[in-house]
């Protein structure tokens, strides 16, 4: 059986994800951060092949002691996915909170669960977004949001840059304007929920790719997003 | 005819010998790293200013670990807020101002390292990240102030020669106000090297 790790996985995509990878016969290690948040406990009643572990993205420590619950349940962990991220406005404090949780929190996750990942499938994934594209964006605000997200793109690049040649491989998945509860409440004014999304990205993830030296981003309906 | 144009840092390289070039051209040149220090610039030459000149880089600080030999978190989310946050405040104080001006130019200075796409660097975590941040920045100021009219330069100096910074930041891109937006080069947000060739994002 193959395990997981999953970030952000108390609710919205990262709880999707979840479920689809419970469904096809994954172990699920979900990094809980909402402690009141009880989707993944009911969850845990329906699966034996999950396992919560408390996690803070933006903070070390909380990382650490994530890796050492980890090893705990298990010797290996076969593929990473970062899905915790954070909305908020462009105040240069709001801009550090979400360069920290959105793209800094995805490369301390990476350099943290290495050790665990040797001797597995070594398939590294990030939730990115097409507000991260430079080259595409379209917005007239929201600039932190995006500058967290070109950071995260570029983060990832500099990770494949390094990884790439020991045998890791990538995916870096824009999911699509879905109903999340990245701003507090639930939405509901998107295209898509999170379950949509997932089956796309559990497609991506699990697939194995002719050209795997290249680094793209991919979306819901499995386009390709320029930089 | 003479500009009045910004620098946001005169801490690297390629800030300071535009400066010193732009200078010896005749432009009035000014420094301000803060919002304070922008009104006390603007208190002493009035209201207006015809490019603001931003860039990230300082020669000083490099960062040679790998995601394999000890990222420093921290240190990566010091220097990318830090920066990234600073063009962004620097770059929104100047518009009011910008809009006074002669040529309402919004300039980044950058270098190859930072497209995603063409990148090969593994160390440098917080400086390459702050580039794809700023870049951002360029291009939401782009979407938002393009249509008042705002011009904007980002530009990469080639090591081997071709354009300065200073000759290309005041170079003319096709533009026929009556044409279809997409037939000018002033519409398009790009990256360019010394040799006007484009780098990818």
């Amino acid at each position: 059986m193959k395990t997981v790790f999953i970030t952000g996985a108390d609710r919205g995509i990262g709880f999707a994800f979840c479920r689809i990878f419970l469904k096809n016969g994954w172990h699920v290690i979900a990094g809980r951060y909402l402690k009141e948040w009880d989707e993944l406990d009911k969850l845990k009643e329906e699966s034996e092949n999950l396992d919560i572990v408390s996690l803070d993205v933006s903070d070390s420590t909380s990382i650490q002691a994530a890796v050492e619950q980890t090893k705990k349940l298990t010797d290996r962990v076969d593929m990473l996915i970062n899905v915790a991220g954070i909305i908020l406005g462009d105040s240069p404090r709001e801009i550090r909170a979400m360069l920290q949780v959105n793209s800094v929190g995805p490369v301390n996750m990476t350099q943290a669960f290495l050790p665990l990942m040797e001797g597995g499938m070594k398939r590294l994934c990030y939730v990115s977004s097409e507000a991260g594209s430079i080259s595409l964006a379209h917005r007239k605000d929201a600039y932190g949001y995006g500058m967290s997200k070109a950071a995260l793109n570029m983060a990832v690049k500099l990770m494949f840059n390094t990884l790439r040649k020991e045998g890791f491989t990538f995916r870096l998945y824009h999911p699509g304007w879905v109903n999340t509860y990245m701003e507090g409440a639930k939405q509901n004014i998107a295209p898509y929920e999170a379950e949509d999304t997932a089956v796309t990205a559990y497609k991506t993830f699990t697939e194995e790719r002719r050209s795997e030296d290249v680094l793209v981003m991919t979306d819901i309906n499995e386009q390709t997003w320029s930089f | 005819m003479a500009y009045s144009i910004l620098f946001n840092t005169l801490e690297n390289e390629v800030a300071r010998r535009t400066c010193e070039e732009l200078r010896a051209e005749g432009h009035k040149v000014y420094m301000a790293a803060t919002q304070e220090a922008l009104e006390e610039v603007m208190s002493t030459i009035g209201d207006s200013l015809d490019m603001v000149v931003l860039s990230i880089a300082d020669s000083t600080q490099t960062d040679h670990h790998t995601i394999r030999t000890g990222l420093d978190m921290d240190a990566i989310l010091d220097v990318a807020s830090e920066k990234a946050a600073g063009i962004l405040t620097m770059a929104k104080a100047t518009i009011p101002y910008l809009r006074n001006g002669k040529r309402k130019r919004i300039a980044l200075l950058t270098d190859e390292t930072a497209s995603i796409r063409e990148s090969r660097e593994e160390s440098d975590y917080g400086y390459h990240m702050s580039q794809a941040a700023a870049d951002m920045v360029m291009k939401i100021l782009f979407n938002t102030y393009r249509p008042e009219g705002f011009t904007f330069r980002c530009f990469a100096e080639s090591p081997k020669g071709g354009m300065s910074a200073a000759e290309y930041l005041l170079t003319e891109q096709s533009y026929i106000e009556t044409d279809d937006y997409i037939h000018s080069d002033e519409n398009r947000l790009v990256l360019r090297d010394g040799f006007l060739r484009e780098i990818t994002w």
